[in-house]
C-alpha cells in the first residue's frame, strides 16, 4: 500500500499546495493507496504509517528565488524536534521505532506568498504536473 | 548556537520549545553572571487582526493562533462567546467540552515528556549535545518514544473522534458544541483508556525514580518565591474548564480566591517589556513586578485542594509533601505535575463519558447577542488562558484581549533563567551543559511562544546598538 500525505494549511494561499493536490489525487481512484491530509507532521502519524510499502509528502516550502519550482530537498540529519515534525524525522521514526523499511519521496512546492495565491497559472500547472506525476506511476 | 561578545551570551534559537526565543546573558567585569532574560521575537497581532469580524467567528479564528494547542483557544473563545450570548451551553455540551480540554491536556503534556524534555531525564544535562536528543531516544529508549506516540495519539484520537479533526477542529461554538457522540465513539474512547493509563503511571515511576540524579537542577531550576495563580471548582478541587480564580503566595496563603474570571483585569496587570514581545502579565495588588505570578500544571496544583480523582490524588499527596507544607517551588516540577495531570485526565475522561448526559442530544444554546462584552477563561496545557471581547449590537468585534497561558509565565521563566544561569554559566568557561540547563529551565514551562506573542499596538520596538563596553550608541525609537 501506497499512503500520501498532503499537508500545509489551507487560509495560507500557497500552503495549501499539498492539501488541493491531495483532494485532486482522491478523485483519481488510485490503485492500493490511502490519502490523508493532516494540518502538520505530527508523532503520532507514525501509528497511521505503519505497513506503508511507500509514502509520498506533497507539501509547500518558501523559497521566492524559485517560484513554483517543484523541488526535493534531500535528506539532513534534523536535530531539533518542537511539536511538528519534518518528513525526514517522520521517516526516521518509522525506521528506528517500528522498523519500516519503506521508500519515501517529497514532492515541495517552491512558493512565494503564504497569504495568497500569487500566481495562479503558475500554481495550477505545478499542481497538474504533481497530480498527473503520480496518477500515472500508480 | 552560543558566542561571549561583549561580555554578552546569547543563546539564538532555544531549541525543543514551541516557537522563536532568544535568550541575553550579562556577564559582570569578572565574567560572573549579572543577568539574564528571554526575548520572545515572535510577533503576531491577532488582537488587532480580530477587530471587525462577527463574534461567530472568533472560536475558529482565534483558534489558528496556535497549532498545539487549538482546543483550548476553542474553549476560551466560544466561552467568551457563551457570555455574550448570555446562555450556559446544556450539560452535555459541558462534558463534551470537558472532555476534549483534558485530551488536549494529556496529549501536550505526553509530547513535551517523552519527546521534547525526555533526552535531558534520560541523558543528563551534560551529556554531549549530540546524543541529547529524540534521535538517541530512538536508539536507546525506543519503547519510551512509543509510548510517548502512543499516549499523544490517545489525545490526538480522542479530538478527532470529538471534532473531527485532530488540528483546528470546529466542532466547539459559541453555546456548546455543534453535535453529540455516538455509543460508538464513546467506547472507542473507553477502549484506549488502560493503555493510556499504564504507560502515564510507568513514566511517573521512571520520573520519580530518577530525581535523585538532578538534586543540583531541583536546587535551582526557577526555585523561587512567587505566585501561583489556577482555577478551582467549587469544592477548590483541580479544574481545567470552569470554576473560579485563585492566587496564592509562596508561603500557601491564598491571597484571593472565588474570583469570577470575568473580573481578571481587577486583579491582573499586563506590563510590556521592551525587549520581547511577550507581555509580562503580573497580580495587580501586589505591582509589578512584586506580583510575579506561575500559571500551569505546577501552579494548578499547588492551588488545588485536591485532584478529586483517586490515582491522581494519590500522586498529588506525594507531590505537596515536597513543598513541606508550602506550594511546591522548584520550577522543575513542573515535569512532575504534567505527568500527574495526565494522570488526572485519563481519568477524568472516564468519569465524564460514564456520566449519562454526555451523550444528550441537547449539547448546544442557541441565542443572538445580549451583552457587549464576553469573558472566557479555561486551564489551557501551559496555564489560564483568557479570551476578552468587546462587541457592538450586531455582533462585531471592536476589541480584544487574550491573556495566554505563557504570557502568564514571562516573569516567571525570566527569574528561572537568570537563577539558572546564575548557578550554572561561568563567564570563563561556558560549558554546552551550562547552556543547556537555561534552556532546560525554559523547557519545564513548556512555552508556546507562537500563541502568546499576539499583542499589537502598545508593543513598543526600540533597537539600541552598544558597543564592546556596553554603553548605548545610537536608540532607534519606532513608537
Amino acid at each position: 500500500m501506497q499512503i500520501i500525505i498532503g499537508y500545509g494549511n489551507e487560509l495560507r494561499g500557497e500552503d495549501g499546495f499539498g492539501i488541493e493536490v491531495a483532494r485532486r489525487l482522491r478523485q483519481s481512484n488510485l490503485r492500493d493507496t490511502k490519502i490523508i491530509t493532516p494540518f502538520q507532521l505530527t508523532p503520532e502519524l507514525c501509528l497511521e504509517l505503519l505497513g506503508a510499502e511507500k509514502i509520498t509528502f506533497i507539501d509547500a516550502a518558501y523559497d521566492p528565488y524559485a517560484p513554483y519550482a517543484l523541488a526535493v530537498p534531500l535528506p539532513r540529519e534534523e536535530q531539533r524536534m518542537s511539536h511538528r515534525l519534518s518528513p525526514h524525522l517522520l521517516m526516521h521514526m518509522l525506521r528506528f521505532l517500528y522498523g519500516s523499511s519503506c521508500r519515501y519521496e517529497l514532492f515541495s512546492l517552491c512558493c512565494c506568498d503564504f497569504d495568497a495565491i500569487a500566481d495562479d497559472k503558475a500554481y495550477h500547472t505545478a499542481l497538474e504536473r504533481v497530480v498527473s506525476f503520480i496518477t500515472r506511476s500508480n | 548556537m552560543s558566542n561571549t561578545k561583549d561580555n554578552t551570551i546569547v543563546i539564538d534559537p532555544v531549541t525543543r520549545i514551541e516557537g522563536h526565543a532568544k535568550i541575553t546573558i550579562d556577564l559582570d567585569e569578572q565574567n560572573r553572571v549579572d543577568d539574564a532574560r528571554i526575548h520572545v521575537t515572535q510577533y503576531r497581532g491577532f488582537e488587532k487582526i480580530c477587530e471587525g469580524r462577527p463574534y461567530t467567528e472568533m472560536p475558529a479564528m482565534t483558534a489558528r493562533t496556535c497549532g498545539i494547542c487549538p482546543v483550548s483557544h476553542l474553549i476560551a473563545s466560544s466561552k467568551a462567546c457563551d457570555a455574550i450570548l448570555a446562555v450556559r451551553p446544556p450539560k452535555g455540551g459541558r462534558n463534551l467540552r470537558r472532555i476534549i480540554n483534558l485530551a488536549q491536556i494529556v496529549q501536550s503534556h505526553a509530547l513535551n515528556f517523552f519527546h521534547l524534555s525526555s533526552p535531558d531525564f534520560v541523558y543528563g544535562m551534560d551529556a554531549d549535545k549530540a546524543d541529547r536528543n529524540i534521535f538517541k531516544m530512538m536508539q536507546t529508549h525506543p519503547e519510551m518514544a512509543k509510548e510517548g506516540i502512543k499516549l499523544r495519539a490517545f489525545g490526538q484520537k480522542i479530538i478527532e473522534e470529538l471534532g473531527g479533526k485532530r488540528i483546528h477542529p470546529t466542532w466547539i461554538v459559541p453555546g456548546g458544541v455543534s453535535h453529540t457522540i455516538t455509543e460508538q465513539m464513546k467506547q472507542n474512547i473507553l477502549d484506549q483508556i488502560p493503555e493510556a493509563m499504564a504507560i502515564a503511571q510507568k513514566a511517573l515511576r521512571f520520573f520519580k525514580e530518577n530525581l535523585p540524579k538532578f538534586e543540583k537542577e531541583i536546587e535551582t531550576f526557577g526555585n523561587y518565591d512567587s505566585l501561583f495563580m489556577g482555577l478551582v471548582n467549587k469544592k477548590g478541587n483541580l479544574e481545567h474548564y470552569d470554576g473560579t480564580l485563585r492566587f496564592m503566595d509562596a508561603q500557601g496563603n491564598i491571597l484571593e480566591d472565588g474570583i469570577d474570571p470575568r473580573f481578571y483585569k481587577d486583579y491582573i496587570g499586563e506590563a510590556v517589556e521592551e525587549d520581547s514581545f511577550l507581555k509580562s502579565p503580573y497580580f495587580k495588588p501586589l505591582g509589578y513586578s512584586k506580583g510575579m505570578y506561575r500559571v500551569g500544571p505546577l501552579a494548578r496544583l499547588n492551588v488545588a485542594d485536591a485532584c478529586g480523582t483517586p490515582l491522581a490524588d494519590r500522586e498529588l499527596e506525594e507531590f505537596k509533601a515536597l513543598g513541606k507544607g508550602k506550594p511546591v517551588s522548584n520550577s522543575f516540577y513542573y515535569h512532575y505535575a504534567r505527568l500527574i495531570e495526565i494522570i488526572y485526565g485519563i481519568e477524568r475522561i472516564e468519569e465524564l463519558l460514564g456520566e449519562k448526559q454526555t451523550l444528550d442530544e441537547n449539547v448546544r444554546a442557541h441565542a443572538g447577542v445580549n451583552r457587549n462584552q464576553g469573558v472566557g477563561c479555561s486551564e489551557a496545557p501551559r496555564g489560564t488562558l483568557f479570551h476578552d471581547y468587546s462587541v457592538d449590537n450586531n455582533g462585531i468585534i471592536t476589541g480584544v484581549n487574550l491573556i495566554i497561558a505563557t504570557g502568564n509565565n514571562n516573569l516567571a521563566m525570566n527569574a528561572g533563567v537568570k537563577q539558572v544561569a546564575q548557578n550554572f554559566v561561568d563567564g570563563s568557561n561556558v560549558t554546552d551543559g551550562a547552556l543547556n540547563r537555561v534552556e532546560a529551565v525554559i523547557r519545564c514551562f513548556d512555552p508556546c511562544l507562537s500563541c502568546s506573542t499576539h499583542a499589537l499596538g502598545i508593543v513598543s520596538s526600540r533597537i539600541e546598538l552598544r558597543n564592546a563596553k556596553k554603553e548605548t550608541i545610537k536608540v532607534i525609537d519606532r513608537r
